[in-house]
């Protein structure tokens, strides 16, 4: 029915009202789109009491895993920025090239993708953004950037879970799904570099740099298509990336030569090296654990994991009983993240590069940023949870679907998005919706791999617009309260690279039909 | 009024913390009152999670 379809997007209008129009920042949007939430789930989706509570613990599970990185992140940040190394970063990048859209391009762009692949939900935005605010980008800017840069790497990305959770809806074979996805993804990827280019010095810079952009995207782009259709899609992004980061080096090394020589004498490739220490500490980290099996089980020994039972509304929306969100706390993310915060904190101790009380400077500042964003994620994540349980989420989806009939695959990437804009993440987005996706692109005889592609590469690119990675973002960058602006602004971009999905899929279902 | 605002932003640091503490900790009560199907602690405990989102939108 048009009214309950209605009534289960209105949490998410309430949201974009405020945050969009009346410009609120999420920390105060997020808890009016939750009160929302409940309230419809409880007056019209025939919730109970006992199935939004439980819905608000599993919500804690989840606010906790991404709430573990975001803080983690920025800690890292605050570190190294203590120590000065952000500063001799700031200095350093300028001195492989002078040029501001190639230095975001490097940065938001290829290190950024680099970020997604080892690391994960929010890591790319936090650990770069206050990189380029150091370079002299706005706050703004500096978001939107690695915003827009990553989002081609997040369905491959955080070894491919995204990926892995749409084989494990579906029950399709990765080999079967991974060229349509990658495909997409990589046409994407070219798409974000000019995306970049153009946030960071408008058309002109689009059309300045429109060969080395063509260079990186091709090369990143084959680089993941080539990994994930050969079986290797959980460093399929890690892969796309690195090829990024080592052909934007040679393009910045080319192009800017005259650059590189005035500046290498200025700053030491210790220093240089020191400053990174940080970031390296957090990649030779991530992969060893993701690469030494013995490692891997043996920081795998502590797991929390909450048993649920079968919860369903009186009007027969059921949620089976299982586990909630796993949170391996010596592996995760945020795990790593903190690991390379102390790694780095002991060398520039060493170092001394230090001044008395820098450890609790540290944390002082850490928890007077990240508590506001915390707060916001918190919320979002509880309206999203609550959303799912009631079975608002699948009215919207079923009632997306059936409306559009034989423009289903128009619209299939635009769910991804949506799922993704709601939940935060595109694992979240296909674990929702991938199985409704193929049913219906089943039901009106369309290719299932290419709408579930559609489906992840949509996801991919909305998860970047979720409000809790914005607030991620904007928290890093000293942009907080101003969530609502980034969205509006990260809006101008997202659409047309979802439209850029849409068309693609079209074209595929064209090539591929009998 | 003014007195209103004035102790929010005097407070605003510490009045976030409590608005976190109150939408995240009565997960772990609430896990035990719906599992065991006791309404009248799930509702005091929601009652606390709405009263906290309510204290996020004031504060911020």
């Amino acid at each position: 029915m048009l009214i309950d379809w209605f009534l289960a997007l209105l949490p998410i209008l309430v949201i974009i009202l405020l945050m969009v129009g009346f410009r609120w920042g999420a920390a105060k949007a997020g808890p009016a789109g939750w009160l929302v939430a409940v309230l419809v789930a409880l007056l019209r989706f025939g919730a109970g009491i006992d199935l939004v509570a439980l819905s608000q613990v599993k919500a804690l599970l989840l606010t906790s895993d991404v709430l573990l990185i975001t803080w983690s992140a920025f800690l890292l940040y605050r570190v190294a920025d203590e120590a000065g190394a952000i500063q001799i970063l700031s200095q350093a990048i300028p001195g492989l090239t002078r040029d501001r859209v190639l230095q975001a391009l490097l940065i938001g762009w290829a290190f950024a993708s680099f970020l997604q692949g080892v690391g994960g939900f929010g890591v790319p935005t936090a650990v770069t953004a206050p990189l380029l605010v150091g370079l002299g980008f706005s706050p703004m800017a500096a978001v939107l950037i690695p915003s827009i840069g990553h989002s081609w790497s997040v369905t491959f990305g955080s070894l491919a879970t995204s990926f892995q959770a749409l084989i494990a809806s579906t029950g399709y074979a990765g080999e079967i799904l991974a060229p349509p996805s990658s495909a997409f993804l990589a046409i994407a990827c070219l798409v974000c570099g000019y995306q970049v280019a153009h946030i960071s010095g408008g058309w002109g810079a689009v059309r300045r740099l429109f060969w080395p952009v063509l260079v990186l995207g091709i090369a990143m782009g084959i680089a993941q298509f080539s990994l994930s259709t050969n079986g290797l899609w959980n460093i399929a992004a890690l892969g796309g990336g690195s090829a990024g980061i080592v052909v934007g080096f040679l393009v910045a090394r080319f192009r800017g030569r005259q650059a590189a020589e005035q500046n290498t004498a200025k700053i030491k490739g210790r220093m240089l090296l020191l400053a990174l220490s940080g970031y390296i500490a957090l990649v030779v980290i991530t992969l060893a654990i993701q690469f030494i099996p013995p490692l891997r089980s043996a920081l795998s020994l502590i797991v929390i994991r909450v048993p649920f039972p079968e919860i369903s509304t009186s009007l027969g929306h059921l949620t089976p009983a299982g586990y909630g969100r796993e949170i391996p706390l010596l592996r995760h993310a945020g795990a790593i993240l903190a690991y390379s915060s102390l790694v780095a904190y002991l060398l520039y101790s060493r170092a001394g590069l230090y001044t008395p009380g820098a450890g609790l400077r540290v944390l002082k500042t850490t928890v007077q940023r990240m508590l506001p964003s915390s707060l916001g994620i918190a919320a979002m994540v509880s309206m999203a949870v609550v959303m799912a349980h009631a079975g608002m989420t699948e009215t919207l989806a079923r009632g997306l679907s059936e409306g559009m009939g034989s423009l289903f695959p128009v619209i299939s990437p635009w769910i991804g998005g949506l799922g993704a804009f709601m939940t935060g993440s595109n694992t979240n987005s296909n674990v929702v919706f991938a199985n409704l996706q193929l049913r219906t692109a089943e039901l009106l005889g369309f290719s299932a791999p290419i709408i579930l592609a559609a489906q992840t590469a949509g996801g991919a690119i909305g998860s970047i617009i979720a409000p809790t990675k914005i607030i991620v973002g904007a928290s890093t960058t000293g942009a907080a309260g101003k969530e609502g602006s980034i969205l509006r602004s990260l809006l101008f971009y997202v659409f047309p690279l979802i439209g850029l999905i849409s068309l693609l899929t079209l074209l595929a279902l064209w090539v591929t039909s009998p | 009024m003014n007195n209103g605002f004035s102790f929010r932003n005097r407070n605003r640091f510490s009045l976030q913390a409590i608005a976190f503490a109150m939408i995240t900790l009565p997960a772990f009560g609430l896990y035990q009152s719906a599992s065991n199907g006791n309404i009248g602690l799930t509702l005091v405990l929601m009652g606390i999670v709405a009263v906290g989102m309510g204290l996020a939108i004031w504060v911020n």
